[in-house]
C-alpha cells in the first residue's frame, strides 16, 4: 500500500500548501544554517545555491506544481471569457438550463427511485410486501397494501425467522382546528421500531403491552422534525398530552433524528395500530378481522435462516386457508404474497403514473441537456474557428498541442462549472416545481436541493464542460486546419461539416421533444373531452364530517337534510335540488342482488353498483332519461319499490328485452321485486376515464336500502350563483351542525382532480418542447449568422455582379432549412422508436401519430426558417465595395 | 572547476543512496546529505536543489515518511524514515546498481 501513502502525503500537501510552503522554508534555512556553521562560519555561495530555484524544484515534484498550471490557466480562461461576455452569457444561461432541468428530475427520481428512507438501520436487507391479488371480482392486481388478517398468516409463515412490521398511514388534525398540512400519522405495531432499527432520540416507543387488537394505548411518539416544529425541541414534551382530533394520547418518545416513515410522504407522529379505528367493513367484525387493507403496508427484516422461497410459499397456503375460513363459498381468491425492496417503486408492481411520468421526464431532461449541449459546441466551435490566429501563433510560438487543449477546455469546464451553479438554482426552483406538479399530496421529508443533487449537477456540469471543450478544441488545435495565414476556404468545408452535424442533431432532438409534446396536450384534450354523463356546470354538492363518536344517527341527518333540500328549493338562486347517498363519482355501494334466480355475482365485473338517490337527482344532475320515467311520489314520500338503471346496465342484464317493467331483488333472491321504471344514460363512477360501468338507483330509505338516507345534498344553481350559494349552504350546515365540518365543492372542482395529471402532463412536457425549440432557434441563427459572416465576401461578389436582394435571402434560409431537414428526418426516426414509451401515458392517441409527427417536423422547419431570416437579411445588405476591400 | 575533486552524482543514484542513508535510522535533509557526503571522503557533493526535490519525490511515491521533531540543537526539523516500500525499492535499485556495474566493467575489460 505504499503508492497509498504516497497519494496520501501528495494530497495533505496539496490541500495545505503554506504549511507545506512554511515546512519548506523552514528546512531550508535549517540546512543552510547547519552548513555555514560546518564550513566555519564562512559563507559559501556556490555551496548555498539559489535557493529559490532549488524550492521550484522541489514544488515541480508535489501536486502543487500542477495546481499552478490551473491556476494560470484558469486565470487565462477568466480574462479571455470576460472579453467576450455575451457569448459568455448565452453559453452559461443555456447550459445553466440543460444543467438545472436535470438536477430538478435527478432531485424527484433519486427519492422515488433510489434512495432508501432515511434513519433506517441497513435498509438495504429490509424487504416490502406486496400482495397479488388473483380474484373474480376484479382485474389481477399487485399492489403494496396488506389487510390485518393477510399479516397475521405472513407473520406466522416467517416461523420465527424474520421480524415483521405492519402500519397505516393517515392524516389527522390537533383537535378541532382542521388547517392544513395537519399532522401524517403512521399507526404501527410495537414492532415497526425494531424492525427498521430506529433508536429513540427521548424516551422510549411503545410495547407489545400496549399495542393489543381491541385496546390499543393511548401513547404517540413524535418524529424529530414534527418535534422540533410544533414542540420547538423541548425536552419536557415526554408526558405532555397530543389530541390527535379529540382523542388524547400520552407523548412517550422521540424517534432518532432524520426517520421520517419509510414512504414519500414524510410522517409526524407514530401510534400504535391497537389505536386505530378503521370504518368497519361488516357490521360483525372489527376493522382488522376483514380483509379491507386501509392502504396498510408489511416490511420484514430477515433474520439468519430466512429462506424468501420457502416462507412465499408457507405464506401462500396460509393465505388460501383463511381466505376459504372466511368465506367458504366464494373464497376464491387467490392472494400471493411477494417481496421486494424497501424502495417501493422499485418493487414489483406496475409503476404507477407518476412513477412513469417522472422516469419519462428523467429521458427528457436528458435531451434538452444534449440540445444545450450541441448548441454550446457550436458556438464554442465558431469561437474557436475566430481565434484561430491566436491559436496559431500560440502553436508556432511552441506551445505544445495538448496544454493548449487542456487551455481551451479549463475555459468551458469553467463555464459549465459557473452554468452549474446557475443551474442549482434551477433545479431547487424546478424541483419544488416537479415534486408539488407530480405528487401534489406529499410532503416530501427532504428539501428538493440536497448534496446529491448538487454533486450530481456539478458532475453533469463539470463532463459536459469537458465533452463541449474538448471536441472543438481538439479540431481548432489541428494542425493541419491551422495556418497562421487565414484560409478561409480550406478549414471552413471541415468546420461547416461540423457545425451542420451539431445543428441537425439539435433539430433532430427537439423534434422529439415537440413529438411528445403535442402527444401530451393531444391526450389532454381527449381527456377533457370526455363526457362524464353528468351536466358538470353550476353543480355544487355538500356534505358533512364529523369527529369520531360525534356524528348524529344517519336517520336523524336523513330527516334534516330532508329539511334543508326543502329550504333550499325555495331560493330564487337555485333551480334544483336532489339528495343521495353520494353525489356523482364520489361513491357507490355494492349489494347483492338477484334477477329471477341469478346472483350478481354471476355478472362479475359485469355486475350493477348502486346509488340511493331521492326523485330529483337525475333532473338536478342532468341524466336523460333514454326509456322510461323517474321515480313517482314526491321527494319525501318515496315509491319504495322503483329502480331507475343505466343502458349499460340494461344491456347487461335484459339484452334483447324492454327493461322497463324488469325484476330485480334486492339482497336476497326471495326478497319482493323492485321494477325497472326507467332507463337513463350512461355516467362516470369513479373515474373520468373508466370502461361504461352497470349502474342503478334506488329510491332513498327503500326496503333492502334501509342505511342510505340521503344525507349528501346536491344543487343546480342559477347561472352566476355558484359561489354565493356554495357559501350559503356552507352556513346552513354550519348552523345545524355546530360540531360538524362542512364540506361544499363544485363538481367541476373534483373533476379538475381527475384532470390534475394529464394537464401536469401537456404543461411539462408542453414547456421542455418549448425550451428546446428557442434553444433550438438560438442554436440555427447562430450557426447561420456565423456563415454569413465568413462569407461576406462571396455576397459582395455576387450583389457586384447583379444579385437582387431577394436571392440572396432565399439562398441563406434555404441552406439554414437543408442544414435542420436531415436533423428533422432523423428526429422523426428517433420519434417512432422512443415514442411507445409513452404509451402508458396518452390518451386517445396513438405514439406514433402521423398528425403528431408533422406538426413537429413542420414546427421545427418553420423555427429554422425564422432564425435564418435575420443573418439571411444581413447577407443581402452587403454593401459590396465595402465586401470586397475588406481584408 | 576541473580542479575540484568532487563529483556531481551519477544520474539517477541519489534516491538510492537516500534510501541507503536512511535504512540506518531517521535523519534530517542536512543530516543525509552529511552522511553521503562523509562516507563517499567527500567525493560526492550533494546540493539542496537535488536533494530535496528527490526527497518530495520519495515522499510521493511513498518510499520515505517524513515527522517534524526536534534536532540535537534544539532547533525544528524534518526528519525522514525509510518505510517498508523504501527497502524494497532499495533492494531493486541495488540488485539494478550491481548488474549495471558488472555490465559496464565487462565492457571496460576489467572484470
Amino acid at each position: 500500500m505504499a503508492w497509498y501513502h504516497g497519494v496520501l502525503h501528495k494530497l495533505r500537501t496539496l490541500a495545505r500548501e503554506s504549511e507545506y510552503e512554511r515546512g519548506v522554508a523552514e528546512e531550508f534555512a535549517h540546512h543552510g544554517e547547519l552548513d555555514r556553521r560546518n564550513a566555519g562560519g564562512e559563507p559559501s555561495p556556490r555551496r548555498f545555491g539559489n535557493s529559490t530555484y532549488y524550492k521550484e524544484e522541489a514544488r515541480r515534484m508535489t501536486w502543487l506544481a500542477s495546481l499552478d498550471v490551473l491556476r494560470q490557466d484558469v486565470r487565462y480562461a477568466w480574462r479571455s471569457l470576460a472579453r467576450s461576455p455575451g457569448f459568455t452569457a448565452t453559453v452559461i444561461v443555456t447550459l445553466a438550463l440543460g444543467l438545472g432541468v436535470n438536477g430538478a428530475l435527478f432531485s424527484v427520481l433519486d427519492r422515488m427511485f433510489v434512495r432508501p428512507p432515511a434513519g433506517v438501520q441497513s435498509p438495504s436487507d429490509l424487504r416490502r410486501v406486496w400482495m397479488d391479488v388473483n380474484a373474480a371480482w376484479t382485474d389481477r392486481l399487485m399492489i403494496p397494501a396488506v389487510s390485518y388478517p393477510y399479516y397475521e398468516a405472513l407473520r406466522d409463515a416467517t416461523n420465527g425467522s424474520a421480524a415483521l412490521t405492519f402500519y397505516l398511514q393517515s392524516r389527522a388534525y390537533r383537535g378541532r382546528d382542521r388547517t392544513p398540512p395537519g399532522m401524517q400519522v403512521t399507526y404501527a405495531t410495537a414492532g415497526y421500531f425494531g424492525v427498521l432499527g430506529v433508536r429513540a432520540r427521548l424516551g422510549r416507543f411503545f410495547g407489545p403491552d400496549e399495542d393489543v387488537m381491541g385496546r390499543g394505548a393511548q401513547v404517540a411518539v413524535l418524529s424529530h422534525a414534527y418535534w422540533e416544529r410544533a414542540f420547538a425541541g423541548d425536552t419536557a414534551v415526554i408526558g405532555q398530552t397530543l389530541e390527535v382530533g379529540l382523542r388524547p394520547f400520552t407523548i412517550i418518545g422521540v424517534a432518532g433524528e432524520g426517520f421520517r416513515g419509510t414512504d414519500a410522504q414524510a410522517m409526524d407522529v407514530f401510534l400504535p395500530l391497537a389505536s386505530f379505528v378503521g370504518r368497519r367493513q361488516r357490521a360483525d367484525r372489527e376493522w382488522w378481522q376483514t380483509t379491507a387493507t386501509y392502504g396498510a403496508k408489511v416490511i420484514v427484516r430477515p433474520g439468519a435462516g430466512f429462506d424468501e422461497g420457502a416462507f412465499q410459499a408457507r405464506a401462500n397456503t396460509f393465505l388460501r386457508r383463511w381466505e376459504q375460513a372466511d368465506d367458504p363459498v366464494y373464497g376464491d381468491s387467490l392472494v400471493a404474497a411477494q417481496l421486494g425492496p424497501i424502495v417501493e417503486a422499485r418493487g414489483p408492481a406496475v409503476m404507477s403514473r407518476d412513477q412513469v411520468f417522472a422516469s419519462r421526464l428523467g429521458g427528457v431532461a436528458v435531451i434538452v441537456l444534449l440540445i444545450a449541449l450541441a448548441n454550446v459546441v457550436n458556438l464554442l466551435f465558431a469561437r474557436s474557428v475566430s481565434r484561430q490566429r491566436e491559436i496559431a501563433v500560440r502553436l508556432a510560438l511552441g506551445i505544445s498541442r495538448w496544454r493548449l487543449v487542456r487551455l481551451v477546455t479549463t475555459e468551458t469546464v469553467l463555464l459549465a462549472t459557473v452554468a452549474g451553479g446557475v443551474g442549482l438554482l434551477v433545479a431547487a426552483w424546478g424541483g419544488q416545481v416537479l415534486r408539488s406538479q407530480l405528487m401534489p399530496t406529499v410532503a416530501w421529508a427532504e428539501s428538493a436541493l440536497d448534496g446529491r443533487v448538487v454533486a450530481f449537477t456539478m458532475a453533469v456540469a463539470v463532463i459536459a464542460g469537458i465533452v463541449a471543450g474538448a471536441v472543438p478544441a481538439i479540431q481548432a488545435t489541428n494542425p493541419r486546419f491551422v495556418a497562421l495565414r487565414d484560409t478561409t476556404a480550406g478549414a471552413s468545408k471541415r468546420h461547416r461539416a461540423i457545425q451542420t452535424t451539431f445543428v441537425a442533431a439539435q433539430a433532430a432532438f427537439s423534434v422529439v421533444l415537440v413529438v411528445a409534446g403535442s402527444l401530451m396536450v393531444r391526450s389532454l384534450q381527449n381527456v377533457l373531452a370526455i363526457n362524464v354523463g353528468v351536466d358538470t356546470d353550476r353543480l355544487v354538492f355538500a356534505n358533512v364530517s364529523f369527529e369520531p363518536g360525534e356524528a348524529p344517527a344517519d336517520s336523524v341527518r336523513g330527516k334534516v337534510s330532508l329539511r334543508l333540500a326543502q329550504q333550499l328549493a325555495l331560493d330564487p338562486r337555485i333551480e334544483g335540488v336532489a339528495r343521495a347517498q353520494s353525489p356523482p363519482m364520489q361513491g357507490y355501494s355494492y349489494a347483492g342482488h338477484y334477477l329471477d334466480n341469478d346472483s350478481s355475482r354471476s355478472f362479475g365485473q359485469n355486475a350493477g353498483s348502486q346509488v340511493a338517490v331521492s326523485r330529483d337527482y337525475f333532473a338536478v344532475t342532468g341524466l336523460q332519461f333514454v326509456r322510461g320515467r323517474g321515480f313517482s311520489g314526491d321527494d319525501a314520500t318515496v315509491a319504495p319499490d322503483e329502480i331507475v338503471v343505466n343502458t349499460r346496465m340494461a344491456q347487461v342484464y335484459w339484452p334483447g328485452l324492454d327493461p322497463v317493467g324488469q325484476c330485480l331483488r334486492l339482497g336476497r333472491a326471495t326478497a319482493p321485486c323492485h321494477r325497472v321504471v326507467g332507463v337513463v344514460g350512461e355516467s362516470s363512477r369513479m373515474n373520468v376515464i373508466e370502461e361504461p360501468t352497470s349502474q342503478f338507483y334506488v329510491p332513498l330509505g327503500t326496503r333492502g336500502n334501509e342505511g342510505h338516507y340521503g344525507v349528501a345534498l346536491l344543487v343546480r344553481t342559477r347561472p352566476g350563483a355558484r359561489t354565493a350559494v356554495a357559501t350559503s349552504i356552507r352556513s346552513l350546515l354550519k348552523a345545524e351542525y355546530p360540531m360538524g365540518y362542512p364540506s361544499v365543492r363544485m363538481m367541476t372542482e373534483n373533476l379538475e382532480s381527475h384532470y390534475q395529471s394529464w394537464r401536469t402532463a401537456a404543461r411539462l412536457f408542453g414547456a421542455f418542447s418549448v425550451l428546446a425549440l428557442v434553444v433550438a432557434l438560438v442554436g440555427v441563427y447562430s450557426a447561420v449568422s456565423y456563415a454569413v459572416g465568413r462569407r461576406v465576401k462571396e455576397f459582395g461578389v455576387r450583389m457586384a455582379l447583379g444579385a437582387r436582394a431577394r436571392d440572396v435571402i432565399n439562398q441563406v434560409v434555404g441552406e439554414g432549412l437543408i442544414t435542420v431537414l436531415a436533423g428533422v428526418a432523423a428526429g422523426v426516426v428517433a420519434a417512432l422508436m422512443v415514442g411507445p414509451l409513452l404509451a402508458s401515458m396518452l390518451f386517445g392517441v396513438a405514439p406514433r401519430d402521423v398528425s403528431a409527427l408533422l406538426f413537429a417536423a413542420c414546427t421545427m422547419l418553420l423555427v429554422a426558417g425564422a432564425a435564418s431570416a435575420l443573418p439571411a437579411w444581413r447577407a443581402a445588405r452587403v454593401d459590396p465595395v465595402t465586401a470586397l476591400r475588406s481584408d | 572547476m576541473a580542479d575540484d575533486p568532487r563529483q556531481d552524482l551519477l544520474p539517477g543514484t541519489l534516491d538510492m543512496l537516500v534510501l541507503k542513508t536512511l535504512s540506518v535510522g531517521s535523519l534530517h535533509g542536512y543530516a543525509i546529505a552529511q552522511h553521503i557526503e562523509r562516507t563517499s571522503n567527500d567525493v560526492f557533493r550533494v546540493e539542496q536543489g537535488s536533494l530535496y526535490p528527490a526527497l518530495e519525490r520519495l515522499l510521493g511515491a511513498g518510499h520515505v515518511a517524513a515527522k517534524w521533531g526536534t534536532s540535537p540543537t534544539g532547533r525544528r526539523a524534518r526528519y525522514y524514515t525509510i518505510t517498508a516500500s523504501g527497502r524494497r525499492r532499495l533492494g531493486q535499485e541495488l540488485s539494478a546498481y550491481d548488474a549495471m556495474l558488472a555490465a559496464i566493467g565487462r565492457v571496460l575489460g576489467r572484470a
